[in-house]
């Protein structure tokens, strides 16, 4: 994983689609954010950056007096689009207050990007301070200055209904010179705790990728807020030599406490609040009310740690002897094939059945075991699928771990954006769906309040994943999941576009650096429009599914004037030519070659006047088909009609000629008898008078 | 022709169609001898043709008995409106130029019989191909408006 995935965006990949234009990319100008903000791209501020998003000054054109910063995100990975909605313009005490967000085209990456502006804190960042100016705040006065400040931010979140989770000393600032004013940094960003260190994660988010930990709550933003406070009284990290994977182990054979204060001499009136907030167990774990009354003065007695049931014997495994299924199940999922191997030689049932003495949890590994000899050979039956059953009896609670996604299951949709940004595709994301991962994983947490709802999200997922034509597959499921994620489109992923109303005027941008020879609306964009869009486009999408290029590019058509309809620009000129240029099949589908001339004429016409309805009224009005559709008709039975009367002439030869000589023969014979009776008249006439 | 009647007996069935033309044949040699020596020396042909025309419809013997007759008629007028007698008759069918008369109308009806129908037919033909190029020239005009398909769903409906 890039430290900094802003240094690994898809703009260069996609900006393979064209770059940016000439005015976005030259030099580093300020660029204006809703004509208010100017963001300077050439005052970097790097000590308000965040691992993912970096930040620069900016100046408010209507206070000029203003401190304010700008966080420029990563393009790509999606922001906390609800966070940023609810914490907007907030007036939260003890939250760095974010006055706005929104894109600008971004000079350093030639493309558009999301920002975030927020009031600049101006005694900078407390890691910083303590680090460069020795300023380590006094034990007597972590409460006041760091837990009291910090327990009244949680206490805003909750209101607002959002968890932080990204607390942590290196996102904590002092919004005065004077260094007084604690407040929490930037949680919108990135994906839930994307940046956090697995230090300040509860085991089993620790256990999730970066982008798996999930939306988490208040529990998790006290336990985050207990590893701080731990940090700031050591005035160091006390396990930064410590791995990741055993840091993990540390947390669950051990617990957190003991992992992370162990080693360091803990005041005893700090020994509550930190046994309390890193409490491993949610239920027991110091909740905001618990934390209010200890800063009220009330004093509970330290929760003690319960020591894990010990084995009878250790289960080594990836150069650790574990003892709890938690870790197994972890180890296992870093190492498919030897986790494999171990369980179809059937090392792993003796240990769970005998030394964890769970023969329950022993049965169901041999069935998984089992099913997977059966299906060998199909995806189901794979290494990866047995252990990621195995992964989940191991450890219930734990993410959901498949081929190196390892996420909570609320945080599916960020886990399949990341992997984009990353991979460039989905595939694995896909294959979890396909193989109703999640489906199984609920089905193991039991009945719960949100469990029959997430099952019914997953179900109607698999829906849009099988669903093969636009709209669905798994850039469907990736829009439904991810609000805040921009449209992903190579034509248009540099325009950052997040909401409806962006996307056409995009395209009609796109439209002049793209090459127009392909469609508007690829896959990525019509499943855009079908998560994103509040009408019914399915008549669109199944026209847009239709083999027929005519079919495929008139539903493209309808599909972008019924956008153009509801929520405007009025005319789009580029967009209009891209499109117009587009429209042959359509044009073709006609029978008539009058009423295609006719056509042809008139697209010049609407092209330049830039109106997607209009012009899909010329090429799809439905009297103007039936009428060709009936014309059609009349002409295939007149050309059928001639084709058989002339079938006809041309087989009958020799009856013609029979029937010629017996007309013939007739004639002669009429000839000579009316030649008679006109004779013998004149004959007789003749002799009369 | 004989038949047989349910006793077993065999009857004779009388041809009234035959004795009708006898009696007609008598009846008017009886009232108009020399005109029947005139029509008996001068239709021959007419007989002849009427034996060999095979046809059911006889147009043969059409033709050449109008033609036949048509010679033969102006010296049937010449007798009725002169002397009707077995002498003027005998005159006049002893005759050589009137019989190259009589029989050469008979000739003539005979060409007539030969030369029509060949050239009815003719005339059909290019009636028939005249309208073939018609439809054909129709079958252009749609497909220029219409498109291939048209015939193609025509070929399609062929197969």
């Amino acid at each position: 994983m890039a430290e900094t995935p802003i240094e690994s965006t898809p703009a260069a990949k996609t900006s393979a689609a064209e770059p940016a234009t000439a005015a976005t990319r030259s030099g580093n100008g300020p660029v204006l954010l809703l004509d208010r903000y100017q963001i300077n791209a050439d005052r970097p501020l790097p000590e308000l950056s965040t691992p993912s998003a970096s930040a620069f000054a900016v100046d408010d054109r209507r206070d000029i007096g203003r401190k304010l910063f700008a966080l420029v995100c990563t393009p790509g990975l999606p922001l906390r689009h609800h966070a940023a909605t609810a914490l907007r313009g907030s007036q939260a005490i003890n939250l760095l207050p974010l006055v706005e967000w929104g894109t600008v085209d971004w000079p350093p990456l030639g493309q558009r990007c999301m920002v975030v502006v927020y009031e600049r804190p101006m005694g900078g960042r407390l890691i910083d301070v303590i680090t460069t100016e020795g300023g380590q705040i006094p034990d007597h006065d972590l409460q006041r200055r760091v837990i009291e400040p910090l327990a009244a931010a949680l206490q805003e979140m909750v209101d607002h209904g959002i968890a932080h989770r990204a607390i942590r000393p290196g996102n904590l600032f002092f919004m005065d010179a004077d260094r007084q004013a604690l407040v929490l940094g930037d949680c919108v960003t990135t994906p839930p705790a994307f940046d956090q260190p697995v230090a300040f994660e509860t085991a089993t988010r620790g256990m999730a990728t970066r982008s798996g930990r999930g939306e988490g709550t208040v529990a998790d933003d006290l336990y985050a807020l207990g590893v701080t406070l731990a940090f700031l009284h050591l005035g160091e990290n006390p396990v930064a030599d410590v791995g990741e994977d055993a840091l993990l182990y540390a947390k669950i054979e051990h617990g957190s406490y003991a992992s992370l204060c162990g080693g360091g001499r803990i005041p005893l009136f700090l020994l509550e609040p930190l046994r309390g907030l890193l409490s491993d167990d949610p239920e027991e774990r110091w909740g905001l009310r618990e934390l209010s009354l200890w800063i009220d003065g009330r004093r509970m007695t330290p929760i003690q740690k319960r020591p894990l049931p010990k084995p009878e014997t250790r289960f080594p495994f990836a150069g650790h002897n574990h003892v709890t299924p938690r870790t197994l199940a972890h180890a296992f999922s870093r190492n498919v094939g030897d986790a494999a191997r171990a369980l179809k030689e059937g090392q792993v049932d003796p240990w769970v059945r005998r030394s964890l003495n769970a023969p329950g949890m022993a049965d169901e590994i041999a069935r998984v075991v089992e099913m997977a000899r059966t299906h060998a050979g199909e995806p189901r039956g794979s290494d990866d699928m047995m252990v990621a059953k195995v992964s989940m009896i191991l450890d219930p609670d734990g993410p959901l771990r498949y081929k190196g996604y390892a996420f909570l299951i609320d945080a599916f949709g960020t886990a399949l954006a990341v992997e984009l940004l990353r991979q460039g595709n989905a595939k694995v994301g896909a294959e979890i769906l396909d193989q109703n991962l999640p489906g199984i994983w609920l089905e193991r947490a039991g009945p719960g309040s949100g469990v029959a709802a997430q099952v019914r999200q997953f179900e109607r997922l698999r829906g849009f994943l099988h669903a093969n034509n636009p709209g669905g597959g798994v850039e469907r499921c990736l829009y439904e999941l991810n609000p805040g994620l921009p449209c992903q489109s190579s034509l248009i992923i540099q325009d950052y576009v997040v909401d409806m109303e962006d996307l056409l005027p995009a395209l009609d941008g796109a439209a002049g650096r793209v090459d127009t020879k392909i469609p508007p609306v690829d896959r990525h964009i019509a499943a855009f429009v079908a998560a994103r869009f509040d009408e019914d486009i399915e008549r669109h999408l199944r026209a847009m599914a239709d083999s027929a290029e005519s079919r495929k590019t008139a539903g493209m058509l309808s599909l972008l004037a019924l956008v153009q309809w509801r929520l405007g620009p009025d005319a789009l000129y580029g967009l209009s030519s891209w499109i117009g240029g587009l429209l042959g099949p359509v044009i073709a589908s006609y029978h008539s070659r009058t009423v295609r001339r006719d056509i042809e004429r008139e697209v010049p016409r609407l092209v330049r006047q830039g109106s997607l309805p209009e012009l899909f009224e010329l090429i799809d009005n439905a009297e103007q088909r039936l009428q060709d559709e009936k014309g059609y008709r009349a002409a295939v039975e007149e050309f059928l009609l001639a084709e058989s009367e002339v079938q006809e002439i041309e087989s009958s030869d020799s009856a013609r000629a029979e029937s010629a000589e017996r007309l013939g023969q007739q004639t002669a014979a009429m000839t000579s008898v009316v030649v008679t009776l006109i004779f013998i008249t004149i004959i007789f006439l003749n002799e009369i008078w | 022709m004989a038949s047989s009647d349910s006793d077993g007996k065999t009857t004779r069935k009388t041809n009234w169609k035959a004795l009708s033309l006898f009696v007609l044949i008598v009846g008017l040699i009886w009232i108009s001898l020399p005109t029947m020596l005139m029509v008996v020396v001068g239709m021959p042909p007419t007989f002849v043709a009427w034996i060999i025309d095979r046809s059911y419809q006889k147009s043969a013997t059409y033709c050449v008995a109008g033609m036949n007759f048509c010679g033969l008629f102006p010296y049937l007028m010449d007798l009725w409106m002169g002397v009707h007698s077995l002498k003027a008759a005998s005159a006049i069918v002893t005759d050589v130029f009137a019989l190259l008369v009589i029989y050469g109308a008979a000739a003539f009806g005979w060409m007539i019989y030969i030369t029509i129908p060949p050239v009815v037919g003719t005339f059909l033909t290019v009636m028939a191909q005249r309208r073939v190029a018609q439809l054909r020239t129709l079958q252009r005009q749609i497909v220029e408006e219409w498109g291939e398909s048209v015939a193609h769903s025509v070929t399609g409906q062929s197969h």
